[in-house]
């Protein structure tokens, strides 16, 4: 029981998996793995984010909005002629500074709950996305700029986001503390765990891997758009929900969220391969979040 | 008494949970008129009992019946439930509205019941009060008028008076002995044997999943614990005087609207308690010291080393430790384990170069559980499925592990048995023992006198009496904080 509830998901992308593999002869191919890889790096750095928020029992509906803001940074900050080097940077600073404008909603103005905070930045900062670029996409970027959506570079800077959360949750200070923050945010507070600076640098993570995933994006796209990410904080809450992390806070882990990227981004491929309508793939996505939670729910009342 | 049938009757009771047996053959009845006290330490199975009287659980084998049919119970937790942005009235008809026509609610008729009931139970508000306006005691009254609206026969409290002030329960007695005179039928559950005499016909104590003793309410509290425990306590703790090496001295502390011209000095191996009325600022003051209210303020030296203490993380490095109210909601951080819980505050120390060291850690905490005798011995195990004076042991390592020296203990032994009472005041003795100063909120005058070298009795956010322990008795600490 405790396997199943460890390697649940994982079970879960095998035999989704293997079943695409039967109906399709082109899903097992090489080219066609590699693919699902790179889908899912935008929104398994988004789902990544996503899923310390939910660890500390919040949530951010901003990272769309700020995956689509950083794109339109990164691109312009490129034509614009100064070096490419700047315009990386410009992009994450921009991620940063949005996510770490959260938290101080959050934290500073003590705003009753993340939801808000969030709601009110997802507009925000697409308002300020459509502002800036006039609600253009901006094409056409050098080579050096496509460097991140380019070959395996998605992938392995997938990989290498995902070590190194999993090492700042598994094996830090801070990563202990916010899944103590989720599990009770008073008894950490008195415990002397410093709640607010955590969630600050929580949220401010989730923007700056937003910020990293719209350089991802723009360099696959070979364009900045303003309208990059539109719904795509719920696909990133859907990946961690898949994942196995608890809604309410404190329950959750990395590979979790990874399964959960790659389990929507093997949905997606796999009906797009057998033709199925992009309509009848949201309606998939949707019951399988249904569904995995609900396997969750059965088994805490097993245990019970 | 034997002519009368009893209003609920539970007959030869087995319960199992897996593989453990919690009732095993229980026999209970409430009679009409009387107050029957269940007592019982944790474990015994009550709540199991409980639930299976009221229909919650049904039983394995053995069965529960009413004078004519099925039962009619209500059961009033201890943790008031009401839903408090309704008014009173829609509180006592929650999901039993008086209807007309079949679909309406017929909110004339609920209003006239409601006035009706609400005066009877001594509310003293009208019935549009909103249910979260009413105090703590009055909230409860609420509950029981939920029960009389539906007519019960047979109402269980439990634990009716864990957090009521004496004049609070004098007012609850009241009215159980008004429920008694009408016919109805009281299972009266508590931890508080003082209690039993005043209020109830019979006691039944409840052991292992047994009754093992069922006689007048009458019976001596020594006899009682017997039955409970299985044994009779041990003597009281012999105690160490306490040095004169000051630890903590507030000079005119003082919260906005809470507390004013607080000014008291604990010395090293002290237990100094603070008593006082609910709402005379026991727990502000707790939490003020522990730097959990910012408002605080005050002139305050630890060791004699001015403090500001504007953050619990400042308290804690000053040797600081807070044992909350609430282990559950204050203390303890469900979804993990208890290494993790034990080491709360104290990361830092198995953490190099950023790098959290999990083994040592798990070892350390293993030591400090191992110390206090956590039952099971489990570092790994979840502390949500510990019992209350287990979690209760794992805060306190917590704080050791912490190496705190001034130990703040808010109501320490509230919801757990009178066993692990007594482990949780040898504990309190011990660290006073050995050098280190425990400061004791608590509302249990007769906790404060058995563990305290000094009482403080609080009133109205202001201490209004200091008794040495020589010289304090039950009255004197009444008399001040009235």
């Amino acid at each position: 029981m405790r396997l199943l509830r460890r390697f649940g998901p994982l079970l879960g992308l095998f035999l989704l998996s293997a079943a695409l593999a039967a109906a399709s002869p082109h899903f097992l191919t090489w080219d066609n793995i590699l693919n699902i890889f790179r889908q899912s790096a935008v929104n398994g750095l988004l789902a990544l984010g996503q899923l310390l928020v939910i660890l500390t029992a919040g949530i951010d509906l901003s990272v769309g909005s700020i995956l689509g803001l950083s794109s339109v940074v990164f691109a312009m900050t490129v034509k614009s002629g100064a070096p490419v080097a700047v315009a990386y940077a410009a992009a994450l600073a921009c991620g940063l500074a949005l996510g770490l404008a959260n938290g101080l909603l959050l934290t500073g103005l003590k705003l009753p709950h993340p939801f808000i905070a969030t709601l009110g930045m997802l507009n925000v900062a697409r308002g300020a996305a459509m502002l800036l670029s006039g609600g253009f996409p901006i094409p056409d970027l050098p080579p050096s700029a496509r460097l991140a959506g380019a070959g395996f570079a998605p992938i392995l800077i997938l990989l290498a986001a995902f070590g190194l959360v999993s090492l700042l949750l598994r094996h830090t200070v801070f990563g202990r503390d916010v899944y103590a923050i989720g599990g009770n945010p008073e008894a950490s507070r008195l415990a002397g765990i410093p709640v607010k600076a955590r969630l600050n640098a929580v949220y401010g993570i989730s923007g700056l891997l937003a910020g990293l995933a719209s350089v991802l994006l723009a360099g696959r796209m070979n364009a900045g758009f303003p309208l990059a990410g539109v719904g795509a904080e719920l696909d990133s809450i859907a990946a961690v929900i898949i994942g196995g992390a608890s809604f309410f806070g404190g329950v959750g882990a990395v590979s979790g969220t990874l399964i959960g990227a790659l389990i929507i981004a093997v949905l997606r491929n796999g009906l797009n391969l057998l033709n199925v309508s992009s309509h009848w793939q949201m309606i998939v996505i949707g019951s399988v979040i249904i569904w995995a939670v609900w396997v969750d729910v059965l088994r805490r009342r097993g245990r019970q | 008494m034997a002519l009368t049938a009893p209003l609920v009757a539970g007959r030869a009771i087995r319960k199992s949970f897996g593989e453990t047996e919690v009732l095993r053959g229980v026999d209970l009845d409430v009679l009409p008129g009387e107050v029957h006290a269940l007592v019982g330490a944790n474990g015994a199975g009550k709540s199991t009992l409980v639930k299976i009287l009221y229909g919650a659980l049904r039983p394995d084998s053995g069965e529960v019946r009413g004078r004519t049919g099925p039962a009619s119970v209500a059961y009033i937790p201890q943790d008031i439930q009401i839903v408090p942005h309704l008014p009173l009235t829609e509180n006592l008809f929650l999901g039993h509205a008086l209807r007309r026509a079949r679909w309406l609610v017929d909110h004339a008729a609920q209003r006239r019941a409601a006035v009706t009931v609400i005066e009877r139970v001594g509310i003293r508000h009208p019935a549009e009060t909103l249910a979260r306006d009413l105090s703590v005691a009055e909230q409860q009254l609420l509950m029981i008028g939920r029960a009389l609206i539906r007519r019960v026969e047979v109402v269980i409290l439990d634990e009716p008076t864990a957090s009521l002030t004496p004049v609070e329960v004098g007012r609850l007695f009241a009215l159980i002995r008004e429920l008694r005179s009408s016919g109805v039928g009281l299972l009266y559950i508590s931890h508080r044997l003082d209690e039993i005499p005043q209020i109830a016909g019979r006691v039944s104590v409840l052991r292992g999943g047994e009754v093992v003793f069922t006689s007048a309410a009458v019976t001596p509290k020594h006899e009682l614990i017997h039955y409970m425990i299985g044994h009779d306590l041990p003597p009281a703790e012999t105690r160490a005087a306490p040095t004169t090496l000051p630890a903590i001295d507030l000079r005119d502390g003082a919260l906005p609207g809470r507390l004013r011209g607080i000014s008291f000095r604990a010395s090293t191996g002290e237990v100094l308690a603070f008593t006082g009325l609910i709402g005379s600022g026991r727990t502000s003051l707790a939490r003020s010291l522990f730097g959990a209210e910012p408002a605080f303020s005050g002139d305050l030296r630890i060791y004699g080393k001015p403090a500001r203490l504007d953050s619990p993380r400042a308290a804690i490095a000053h040797g600081l430790a807070l044992l909350t109210e609430n282990p559950k909601e204050q203390g303890l951080v469900l979804t993990a384990d208890v290494a993790t819980n034990i080491s709360l505050p104290s990361a830092g120390l198995f953490s190099r170069f950023g790098w959290f060291d999990h083994r040592r850690e798990r070892a350390t905490a293993a030591d400090y559980a191992a110390r206090l005798d956590l039952q099971p011995l489990n570092v790994a195990r979840l502390v949500r499925l510990l019992s209350g004076g287990n979690q209760q042991k794992v805060v306190i390592a917590r704080w050791l592990l912490s190496s705190a020296r001034v130990l703040l203990f808010d109501e320490p032994t509230r919801g757990i048995d009178i066993g692990a009472k007594d482990q949780v005041y040898a504990w309190i003795r011990r660290l006073a023992a050995e050098g280190n100063t425990v400061l004791l909120f608590t509302s249990e005058i007769e906790e404060a006198l058995r563990l305290a070298d000094r009482i403080l009795v609080m009133r109205h956010g202001a201490i209004s009496a200091e008794l040495p322990a020589a010289e304090a008795t039950e009255k004197k600490v009444l008399q001040a904080a009235f």
